[in-house]
């Protein structure tokens, strides 16, 4: 009889070994070990099968079967890559397992000539609020995850808060990084400081909720959420990763940077920059000075005033009320834009395109969409340069005979004057242009191109597959 | 000499199972990583083979 091996209830009882220790001793970095140490298990193995040959010589021991082979390489793989996450400084004995304490948090002091806050609280949440207050008070909650009461005072005690003053700045510390790896904390806090004074936060993942501060306003953090609103200074945000970021009634420049999902912005005085992948809505509303999103899902909008709103997604840009010049490409978005001034730039991969400039003087207007109709709705008495061009597809005229329609094999153009205003080219190279007056039925709505009647086929030869399949 | 060669074959899985480990704990704990090392795999497995062709082709040329 073929001996068997010894591996597979070596392993069964390592397996049990591991769960069973990992059961007693929750706090032990069981995971963090694995990851270092898992080649070991190889080793051993190797040994054993070794030790099986050698003993089991007369047998015809038949060497490493191929499911061994596929197991090594998943070890490996799985090995390699718990390696790879605890060299990056990622934990992975997992916190959940513990319990949950609560620690009330509170300090306060005066702070006649601080001018700048400091905030580091790598994990939680703070809500900065502005006031008549000469006092600089934090109150809140610390919450500890760890397996024993013991061990979450011990922690408790280690990470007590701090405020420091160097000079005029205040130095808020929650010291987070003295707690142990197995435990998880974070400081939720009420922050009340005197209207004047500047903030400044640095955090891991942390969110913040800041208002009625005049001084300036600088966030840097892994990750998390950001609302602001009555900020009297600059306002630059470096987030990671967020969820929402939300801004308003901000006097100074308004800069985001990073990655995320929604944006919202309101009533902001300076400039406003935001730079990242943000996948969520976009919405800007009564920016007085320029706008410039850039590198944004594929999104590039530069335009001098937002009086009105720009609300973007992933499929749609809808502007009503903006101040060009005006400068858009996107990648594949239906592109709706309506009472804008100066002059817009308009680049477009696939989407639709409608343009309502509503106000006279007309702006100048460049548009161009890869795949996708351009619509353009002008004024009744509306003065323009017109060159419009469908490379395949249809010309649409509703301004008669000032404007001259040429058709081209598939390629269709208008080209023509009324009156003597700005240059308009619009160009689709795979789609319908039209021109329409405003307020016309949107009847003028470009049809698709009627196809031509086919041609009358041949009478096919008939084959038996063929009426089998008429059958 | 069959017994040998068969041997020779039966060891070698256990053998690159070990020097594999053997790899991982160089990229664990030393500086040089398994990107570099790898090519020892392609040695040993070279060198079994070679053992394992050596027992199988005695002097007296191929059985």
């Amino acid at each position: 009889m073929r001996p068997r091996s010894l591996t597979t209830p070596l392993i069964l009882v390592m397996l049990g070994a591991f769960f069973l220790w990992r059961n007693l001793h929750p706090e032990a970095p069981v995971f963090d070990l694995i990851a270092n140490y898992w080649p070991f298990l190889l080793i051993a193995w190797g040994f054993i099968r070794l030790l099986e040959v050698l003993a089991w010589r007369a047998s015809r021991y038949p060497g490493v079967t191929g499911g061994e082979v596929v197991l090594v390489i998943f070890i490996c793989l799985g090995g390699m890559g718990l390696f790879e996450v605890h060299r990056h400084g990622i934990r992975l004995t997992p916190a959940i397992f513990g319990e949950q304490f609560e620690y009330p948090v509170s300090s306060q002091m005066p702070a006649p000539e601080i001018k700048r806050i400091v905030l580091d609280t790598p994990r939680g949440s703070i809500h900065l609020t502005g006031g008549d207050t000469g006092q600089i008070s934090v109150s809140g909650q610390k919450q500890i995850r760890a397996y024993t009461r013991e061990d979450a005072d011990r922690t408790n005690g280690r990470t007590q808060l701090e405020m420091t003053v160097e000079g005029d700045r205040l130095l808020i510390r929650s010291h987070q990084d003295r707690a142990p790896a197995e435990q998880r904390i974070s400081d939720d806090l009420e922050v009340s400081v005197p209207r004047d004074v500047a903030v400044e936060g640095r955090a891991g993942n942390t969110d913040f909720d800041i208002s009625d501060i005049n001084g300036a306003v600088e966030l840097r953090s892994g990750r998390g959420d950001v609302h602001l609103s009555r900020i009297g200074g600059n306002v630059r945000l470096d987030i990671g990763r967020s969820a929402a970021i939300s801004a308003s009634d901000i006097h100074g420049n308004l800069d985001i940077a990073g990655q995320g999902s929604d944006v919202q912005i309101d009533n902001v005085s300076g400039q406003v920059t935001l730079n990242g992948a943000y996948v969520g809505s976009l919405e800007f509303h009564n920016l007085s000075s320029p706008l410039r999103v850039q590198g944004a899902r594929n999104l590039e909008l530069r335009a001098a005033a937002v009086p009105g709103t720009i609300s973007t997604d992933l499929s749609d840009l809808t502007a009503d009320n903006v101040l060009g010049p005006i400068h858009l490409v996107t990648r594949s978005r239906d592109v709706h834009f309506e009472n804008f001034t100066d002059s817009l730039e308009l680049e477009t991969d696939h989407g639709d395109v409608e343009l309502e400039p509503g106000r006279m003087p007309l702006p100048r207007i460049d548009a161009h969409s890869t795949s996708g109709e351009i619509e353009l709705a002008l004024p009744e008495h509306a003065e323009f340069q017109l060159q419009a061009t469908a490379e395949r597809g249809e010309a649409v005229n509703d301004f008669g005979s000032p404007i001259n329609t040429q058709v081209e094999g598939r390629r269709a153009m208008m080209t023509g004057a009324v009156g003597s205003g700005p240059s308009i080219r619009i160009t689709s190279d795979r789609g319908a242009v039209a021109v329409r007056k405003q307020g016309s039925a949107p009847s003028v709505r470009v049809p698709q191109p009627p196809r031509p009647p086919a041609p009358p086929r041949p009478p096919a030869p008939v084959n038996l597959k063929q009426s089998e399949v008429k059958l | 000499m069959n017994g040998d060669i068969s041997l020779i074959r039966a060891v070698r899985g256990p053998i690159m199972m070990i020097t594999v480990g053997a790899l991982f704990v160089l990229n664990n704990f030393t500086p040089y990583g398994f990107r570099e090392t790898w090519p020892i795999l392609l040695i040993v497995f070279g060198l079994l083979t070679l053992m394992g062709r050596g027992s199988n082709q005695p002097p007296g040329g191929p059985q």
